[in-house]
């Protein structure tokens, strides 16, 4: 359950080198984890990063000046955003996540069990004062309701048709990219929350806890 | 006719087993033995004729059931699979359904000649994640998956021939491969609408997103191919249509090229390593398919020797019109469900093994008629086919949902390709 069977030493220098990978990397590393994202160039890798970053800080300065600084559940609540927590048990989506959005019922979904094994690996691994477990539910409801405010805002960065891109080479086109969406989510969530390190990192752990991710692959290669 | 009704009940009680659930090989051996007995079969023709003639004349076809499931190896471990795919991903970019109906059309072509079940299970790893991270449904998703899968079949060298086991003089020539073409269309097409259909309908309100984690082997970035592998995935089918190379060559080159150009004969010790491994999972994969096809083998050889028995019993009764069977057929699609008595494969190779019996139906009119049910019912909407219960296990979707998504689309199918079949290569 903890997955707590790692040399401690190691695991600390790990978490510790993956704190200190800079933000870009971690943004890199969240495009490049998207299928349709390995296709970008380092130019567009580039803009589409600045571009995402720059909408999700907007964003919150104006949620901000709107609704002045609230708690997560508070805000979502004020937005009119339902919030469910999933209970413990097998998860009935095919797939791990930490929280989702459901825009047809406007509801945020928490994974309470998958949330509680990554607290579980940061307590029993001694990692509390790199990550504090506390941040995990914060972090994935700003996460997610960025996605709702995605929703909701027109012609939104993240949810634009920012690539250009040629069909067969010859037709030109322009498509969108669903990694600058979680880009702008994350770095939505670390501004609310007003978090010193990249939330990304408790992907990681839960990898880590679950044994689908060696130690020495920890830190992303970016 | 005691004899024929012993003979019948037991036919009932395979149908039942088999429709249950029970084990095909240990069913159909069992069924074997009991058809010997009450038809008093000789002992010698018993231990000849049925549990050794029976099983040795089939080494050919399980010949090209390996090398098939051998080439569907290559195709997945050496990344040319993964590789087709993820640049299909790509070129979709990030709409949905472009992406889910580009990716089910390519793994269509690929499973015109990748073969086997751990081909099925290796290329659905790599397609599922991205269709659900696409935010496509999971009984879309998986859906989409088995129809392209067995959309392939039909053209699939290694999956026909299992039929030449029960029809032995028919052929995969070009006459077949017309008709394969055309069948994989329809398949395709229900497929896309299939697709479509579900597609708009779950995304009502909108996509849902998921901070999702993903496993640590989605991340890895697939290993650099030249575009030139594309071509890899068809050459067992090209040279067997166009150059008319019997399948063990073909697929042999297929294996021979997929290693090559996917630079695993960069040494000796890499070459070696990788042919045994490919060669280790795709038998691993076609193990137990074989051993059913082998108690099939004995199931009919059995029949074969009480078939007068049966013929005496039901010849008055069952419809000799093949226009009358071919309705009955796609009328009662669904009983091919479950290894119904319309799945060859199941307790339909009784059916069959009467249906031959009876001596007034054409092979052609019986190969057309029973090689559909598989491909359009089964493969496509059935919970008991091997490949859909591991995607049922891996999606988390219960097998009703499955059946209920799926089977309207493969009953669809089923009619459509069952006339295709009946006029193109049945009706002679």
């Amino acid at each position: 359950m903890s997955g707590a069977n790692h040399d401690p030493e190691l695991l600390r220098r790990a978490a510790q080198a993956a704190l200190d990978l800079s933000e870009c990397d971690w943004y890199r590393y969240l495009l490049r984890k998207n299928v349709s994202g390995r296709s970008l160039s380092d130019a567009e890798e580039r803009a589409v990063i600045d571009g995402a970053t720059r909408t999700a800080a907007a964003l919150a300065r104006q949620v901000t000046a709107t609704y002045g600084r609230l708690s997560p559940p508070e805000l979502a609540a004020a937005l009119g955003l339902k919030v469910a927590e999933r209970p413990a048990g097998e998860s009935p989506e095919p797939y791990l996540y930490l929280a989702l959005y459901e825009p047809a019922a406007r509801a945020i979904i928490l994974n309470e069990d998958v949330m509680l094994r990554v607290r579980r690996f940061i307590e029993v691994n001694g990692l509390t004062d790199l990550t504090h477990p506390e941040d995990i539910p914060a972090v994935a409801l700003f996460h997610e309701i960025f996605h709702a405010l995605e929703e909701e805002t027109p012609d939104i960065y993240t949810r634009s048709r920012m690539l250009n891109r040629k069909a067969l080479g010859l037709f030109p086109y322009r498509r969108g990219l669903d990694g600058a969406s979680e880009v702008g989510a994350v770095h939505f969530s670390r501004e609310m929350a007003g978090l010193a390190y990249c939330p990304c990192i408790f992907e990681r752990y839960l990898l880590l806890a679950l044994g689908q991710l060696s130690i020495d692959l920890f830190v992303p290669n970016v | 006719m005691i004899t024929g009704l012993l003979l019948l009940v037991t036919f009932i009680g395979l149908i039942i087993y088999c429709m249950k659930g029970g084990n095909l090989l240990v069913g159909f051996i069992a069924a074997s033995i009991v058809w010997c007995i009450i038809g008093r079969v000789p002992m010698s023709t018993v231990v000849t004729d049925i549990f050794q003639t029976s099983v040795e004349n089939y080494g050919k076809t399980i010949a090209i059931i390996v090398f098939g499931a051998w080439f569907g190896r290559v195709l997945v471990d050496t990344g040319i699979a993964g590789y087709i795919i993820k640049k299909t991903v790509e070129l979709a970019g990030d709409m949905p359904l472009v992406t889910t109906l580009m990716l089910s059309i390519v793994c269509a072509l690929i499973f015109t000649s990748a073969f086997g079940v751990g081909s099925v299970m290796a290329i659905g790893m790599i397609v599922l994640p991205i269709l659900f991270s696409l935010g496509i449904d999971k009984k879309t998703a998986l859906g989409a998956y088995l129809l392209a899968v067995a959309a392939g079949m039909y053209l699939n060298i290694a999956y026909v021939n299992q039929f030449f086991a029960v029809f032995p003089n028919v052929k995969y020539d070009d006459h077949y491969i017309r008709f394969a073409i055309i069948a994989t269309i329809v398949h395709v097409a229900v497929m896309c609408a299939f697709i479509v259909f579900n597609y708009f309908r779950s995304k009502k309100g909108g996509k849902a997103r998921a901070w999702a984690v993903g496993a640590a082997a989605e991340q890895k970035d697939a290993k650099s191919l030249g575009w030139y592998c594309v071509i890899v995935p068809f050459i067992p089918i090209i040279m067997v249509s166009f150059f008319k190379w019997q399948p063990i060559p073909s697929f042999l080159l297929g294996i021979f090229l997929g290693l090559l150009l996917t630079r695993n004969f960069a040494s000796y010790s890499l070459a070696v390593e990788k042919i045994q491994k490919t060669l280790y999972d795709g038998i691993a994969d076609s193990g137990l398919l074989i051993g059913m096809l082998y108690s099939v083998n004995i199931f009919q050889a059995a029949a074969k020797q009480v078939s007068p028995i049966l013929q005496n019993l039901l010849g008055g009764i069952i419809p000799t019109a093949p226009v009358i069977i071919l309705i009955a057929f796609c009328v009662l699609a669904p009983l091919a469900l479950f290894r119904g008595p319309l799945m060859i494969w199941g307790s339909g190779i009784a059916l069959v093994s009467i249906f031959q019996a009876m001596g007034v139906f054409s092979e052609m009119f019986l190969f057309a008629l029973f090689l559909v049910p598989p491909v359009a019912i089964v493969a496509s909407a059935c919970p008991t086919q091997s490949w859909t219960m591991w995607g049922l296990s891996y999606a988390k979707l219960e097998p009703k949902q499955y059946i209920k998504t799926n089977l309207p689309w493969a009953w669809a199918i089923l009619i459509i390709v069952e006339i295709l079949a009946f006029v193109m290569i049945g009706n002679v």
